[in-house]
């Protein structure tokens, strides 16, 4: 597992305030959203908010084109890497 | 821009080739549109459908849909929401589903449409929790939109309309959908979830149509270069913070127009945040009045001719309009939707893994407290409790969005003390803030002469279970004594220094325990005794202070 991958299940937990929840609980390429992870809408929009401010992600995306970047933490990871601010 | 009736759009409305809709597939004409909804109405009315219930991801499709079932005649039935479960809930309400625009093949030319005849049924929380049918006819859905045109329709001029809500509520479908078709403003068929596709989407001026669910997570946008920024962005369900809008101002460039309204009034007043303490002010037409209790009482030309709409809102009237109070029921807003607690929590209560469980709001979360059934105990062990608590979420999510469900949740051994039927709102409230309480569950109380008998609940998450024993959690005896001199100051209104204790530890207090703790004053010295069915578990005695 990359360590992007681990950071971005850690940012899951912290932004969402999952107390009930271990990062390690979350498989990389798990669902997200619906029947696997169960985040929600909400979710997503406080989710979108934690990558802006972490890797001052400065994306505008298609819905479509969006959807499949936030569907696993694998994709997110995948996403964050190529489009993050360069530190 | 100039407003054409929806029911006479189609027989004769606009130019052939006016935008309707903005599709990822191309735009919709209105002569597709036409086309698409005089086939569509011949097919229903051959099925002779009568009452059609409506529910479509995509907005024109939900257009085509709606103007077929209206041409057809029939009734448009809108679901609360489109989840699976509350479709099948409210099969018995229509003789037909749609969940895409039907389809025919020829048709007739579409005649003017009655708009005093057609008919369209919402569903909303009553304020007892039961689902309230409420029916509009196009009329009053014409009126309402010929109000927002005359007071804003002049600044949006063309812009084409976006939005980030659902055309399933009353709000979207009117601010969304309604309004741009009759006005001849494109409007976006799908509806984005994200900041960074509706920007993506917004090339030039544009009006979106937001929950203030979204409003509230602008946060790390980047300010849109002028040239970009809305013309207005319109949002309702609950108030904006006022720090929210001027973020708002701040990254997108506009302040949100924000709209008070209900699935039963549609819009009736608005504001705009420019100063602070901005109050609501009525939308021209309407006519607001204040009854007993200080509850909004509500004329306006969205209602049948004559009728008042009786509100369980509470306002204060200010010059130049109302202060927002409340609600004078048990609904609350989550994410801006309508919830009923009371019929939240029977629903949970209902689920096979539950015992008991309330519902509190505590800043602006939703949060469950739950006392589990036996055998679901190991389960929540099992999978974790986040999983398990989204398990549960899922079950209640066939009939509710996912957002407007508890968000927080606490796995309790009892639920607090039910006084006169209500529960402890305190109480919950201070349960749902702390993940690891410091105070025991009080789950009933029995007063004596100078005595007192106290039921407690320890859930595990207490916070003197942590430490000490990891693998044997047990409540300290400093703990214990602590707890005696909290309830004799409160319930028998003495104060006994704990120094001057006498106590004998017999059995450890452990987690999910039920405990029975008397309290009695005799001869200047205070017992008590904690309990566990027939057993004490530790006993003692304070001296009085002279």
């Amino acid at each position: 597992m990359s360590d992007l991958e681990a950071e971005i299940k850690r940012l899951i937990v912290s932004a969402l305030k999952l107390e009930d929840l271990q990062p390690d609980d979350i498989a990389a390429d798990e669902p997200l959203f619906g029947d696997g992870l169960g985040l929600d809408s909400i979710d997503g929009l406080e989710l979108g908010i934690a990558l802006r401010k972490t890797y001052g992600l400065k994306i505008e995306a298609a819905n479509e084109e969006l959807r499949q970047h936030f569907a696993t933490v694998a994709a997110l990871a995948r996403f964050v890497a190529a489009n993050r601010e360069p530190a | 821009m100039s407003l054409v009736p929806l029911a006479l759009l189609l027989p004769h409305g606009r130019a052939d080739e006016t935008v309707v809709a903005l599709r990822a597939e191309g735009a919709l004409t209105l002569a597709a549109l036409r086309l698409r909804v005089a086939q569509g109405a011949a097919a229903l009315r051959r099925r002779q459908a009568r009452r059609v219930l409506l529910a479509t991801e995509d907005a024109a499709d939900f257009l085509v849909a709606l103007l077929a079932i209206l041409h057809a005649g029939a009734t448009a039935v809108m679901p609360p929401n489109a989840q699976a479960g509350t479709l099948a809930g409210l099969a018995a309400e229509a003789d037909l589903l749609l969940t895409a625009p039907p389809v025919g093949e020829a048709a007739a030319a579409l005649a003017p449409l009655d708009a005093e005849a057609c008919r369209l049924e919402f569903f909303t929380s009553g304020s007892t929790g039961d689902r309230k049918r409420l029916g509009k006819t196009l009329a009053q859905l014409q009126r309402e939109v010929a109000v927002l045109e005359a007071l804003w329709g002049e600044r949006l001029g063309a812009a084409p309309v976006l939005g980030m809500v659902s055309h399933q509520h009353i709000f979207g479908l009117t601010f969304r959908l309604l309004w741009p078709v009759m006005a001849g403003r494109p409007f976006a068929a799908h509806n984005h979830f994200a900041w960074e596709s509706l920007v993506a989407a917004m090339p030039g001026p544009a009006v979106a149509v937001v929950s203030p669910a979204h409003l509230a997570r602008l946060e790390g946008l980047k300010p849109l270069p002028a040239g970009r920024t809305p013309v207005a962005i319109f949002t309702a369900g609950a108030p904006v913070k006022r720090t929210v809008a001027q973020q708002c101002g701040a990254l997108l460039g506009v302040l949100p127009t924000e709209i008070f309204g209900s699935t039963e009034t549609g819009a009736i007043a608005w504001r705009q945040q420019n100063a602070e303490e901005v109050p609501w002010q009525a939308l021209p037409g309407t006519e607001l009045t204040i009854r007993d209790g200080g509850l909004l009482d509500i004329r306006s030309p969205n209602l049948a001719p004559g009728e008042v709409c009786n509100s369980a809102d509470r306002v204060e009237l200010v010059p130049g309009g109302f202060r927002f109070a409340g609600r004078a029921d048990s609904i609350v807003k989550v994410e801006g939707k309508r919830v009923s607690l009371t019929a939240l929590e029977a629903e949970l209560a209902a689920l096979p893994e539950v015992a008991e469980a309330a519902l509190a709001m505590r800043d602006g979360t939703l949060g469950a407290l739950v006392v589990l059934q036996p055998a679901a105990r190991a389960a929540l062990k099992a999978g974790g409790q986040f999983r398990f608590e989204r398990r549960l979420r899922q079950a209640l999510a066939t009939s509710h969005e996912p957002s407007a469900l508890p968000r927080v949740w606490r796995f309790l051994p009892a639920l607090p003390l039910d006084g006169m039927g209500k529960r402890d709102r305190l109480a919950l409230e201070a349960l749902l803030a702390e993940a690891a309480p410091r105070e025991p569950i009080l789950t009933a109380l029995r007063p004596g002469d100078r005595a007192v008998e106290l039921d407690l609940a320890l859930p595990s998450t207490l916070h003197w279970f942590r430490g000490h024993f990891p693998d044997f959690a047990i409540l300290p005896g400093v703990v214990q004594l602590h707890w005696v001199v909290a309830y004799a100051q409160r319930h028998l209104g003495i104060a006994v220094p704990a120094s001057s204790a006498q106590v004998k530890f017999r059995r450890p207090i452990r987690p999910d325990e039920t405990l029975t703790l008397s309290l009695s004053v005799l001869a200047g010295r205070l017992s008590f005794a904690y309990r566990r069915g027939g057993e004490t578990c530790s006993s003692g005695t304070l001296v009085l202070p002279a």
